[in-house]
């Protein structure tokens, strides 16, 4: 799975997303362990790979 | 009319029959019982058949293990991807048939595999005993694989609901790893597979290794994979399309028409020109999705009692929930905060729900 740009983000109340680009598409990920995509992109962080920018 | 009380009744091989504790007889044999009711809710591969493709018919091979076409099922090419994954139509009781391979010419001799994870929730009762795993499947004319041999290997683990691949499971175990000679005739094979006791996840994974230049049709088909308690592949469950469609969209939904604009919700004009609105699921998902809009454009609000005008940003969706989510729209001409807005998805335009495994 290959992800950039993965970055925190907060729109009105809500940190509960992480914004990213999955296999070249821009996608919104929920902070849950259960999906899949936030999965690969926490084992990412842990190996190294990629960081999370923080929200603005 | 008579009434028959049974006291003992012998299940056919493979069958677990669940039958009333009296029966009436009334001009209709009790066999007539057998042959319908027990042929429900035995095959625990959902979309088996290959009939959903919600994502698309066709799509090329890419070298990251991921959903490309028919639900529920990945695919991916070691190495370089050149190759395809693509819905083809079936042969006999099968409309629909998984199409796996290279391109035509190519040079390229990764392994391409298809890899299918049930959902936990669906194999503790397999858990300590015998289950069949069974499909068709046929080579294509110029399949290269050497022996014209396909992998089929599976994976158990402990923990449940890891997801990737089984190889890195918490409590890792291939209570199959073989291979299967196939023709070009489609043939159902079967395999049989004890599951120990504690097992919390399965994951079958289908695999060949192409040799030399492709040939034109250098491929992989198979169709009716079905996987059930018991020694003996019974016949292929068939499901009505819409219980199978119903099922998949657990797993992954997309919303948008071809040529339709679809209303996708409504909500509040949160800033003059930001809108929130209320954008509930099909149905439960699994887990809360990942989310994602087609892109700029994508819907069209009415707002403040005008005509409708065609947001100029991509939205996105937060809150996520496995009911629901907020969809979260920018890119409009000022407008009244606190006012109510109306959304409709724009022709050929997407919203993208995916809580695979």
């Amino acid at each position: 799975m290959i992800i950039t740009n993965a970055k925190y983000y907060q729109s009105v109340d809500t940190n509960d997303i992480v914004k990213a680009t999955i296999n070249g598409e821009e996608m919104q990920v929920p902070m849950n362990t259960a999906n899949r995509h936030y999965a690969e992109i926490l084992k990412q962080v842990a190996d190294g790979d990629i960081t999370i920018e923080e929200a603005d | 009319m008579s009434t028959l009380t049974v006291k003992e009744l012998a299940s056919p091989a493979g069958f677990d029959l669940q039958m009333p504790a009296s029966a009436m007889i009334d001009g209709q044999a009790l066999t007539a019982y057998r042959s319908e009711w027990p042929n429900r809710g035995r095959n625990i591969i959902i979309n088996g058949d290959m009939r959903i493709a919600q994502r698309g018919t066709t799509a090329a091979m890419t070298t990251s293990m991921t959903y490309l076409s028919i639900d529920r099922w990945m695919a991916y090419m070691n190495g370089t991807a050149d190759g395809v994954f693509n819905r083809v139509a079936g042969e006999g009781e099968f409309q629909y048939m998984a199409k796996w391979g290279r391109n035509a010419s190519t040079t390229e001799t990764g392994v391409l595999e298809l890899r299918y994870t049930v959902e936990s929730h669906d194999i503790i009762p397999l858990a300590g005993g015998v289950v069949t795993f069974s499909y068709y499947a046929k080579a294509g004319a110029n399949f290269s694989a050497a022996s014209s041999d396909l992998n089929v290997r599976v994976y158990t683990g402990t923990t449940a609901d890891q997801g990737g691949s089984g190889a890195g499971w918490a409590g890792t175990a291939t209570p199959l790893n073989t291979t299967q000679v196939i023709t070009t005739t489609l043939t159902r094979y079967e395999h049989q597979i004890t599951v120990a006791a504690g097992v919390k996840e399965i994951q079958f994974n289908l695999f060949w290794s192409p040799v030399g230049t492709a040939g034109a049709d250098d491929n992989v088909y198979i169709t009716g994979v079905q996987l059930e308690i018991g020694d003996t592949a019974t016949p292929f469950e068939h499901r009505s399309y819409g219980e199978e469609l119903a099922l998949c969209q657990r797993y992954y939904q997309q919303y948008g028409h071809a040529s339709e604009e679809q209303p996708v919700g409504a909500g509040v004009m949160h800033s003059s020109t930001q809108a929130l609105v209320f954008f509930p699921y099909l149905k439960e998902m699994r887990t809360a999705p990942t989310g994602y809009c087609s892109g700029a454009g994508f819907v069209r609000g009415y707002k403040n009692g005008v005509a409708g005008e065609v947001t100029t940003a991509t939205g996105y969706l937060d809150s996520i929930t496995t009911m629901s989510a907020r969809l979260n729209v920018g890119g409009w001409s000022s407008s009244t905060a606190g006012g109510g807005v109306y959304l409709q998805l724009m022709n050929a335009h997407k919203i993208y729900l995916d809580a695979e495994l």
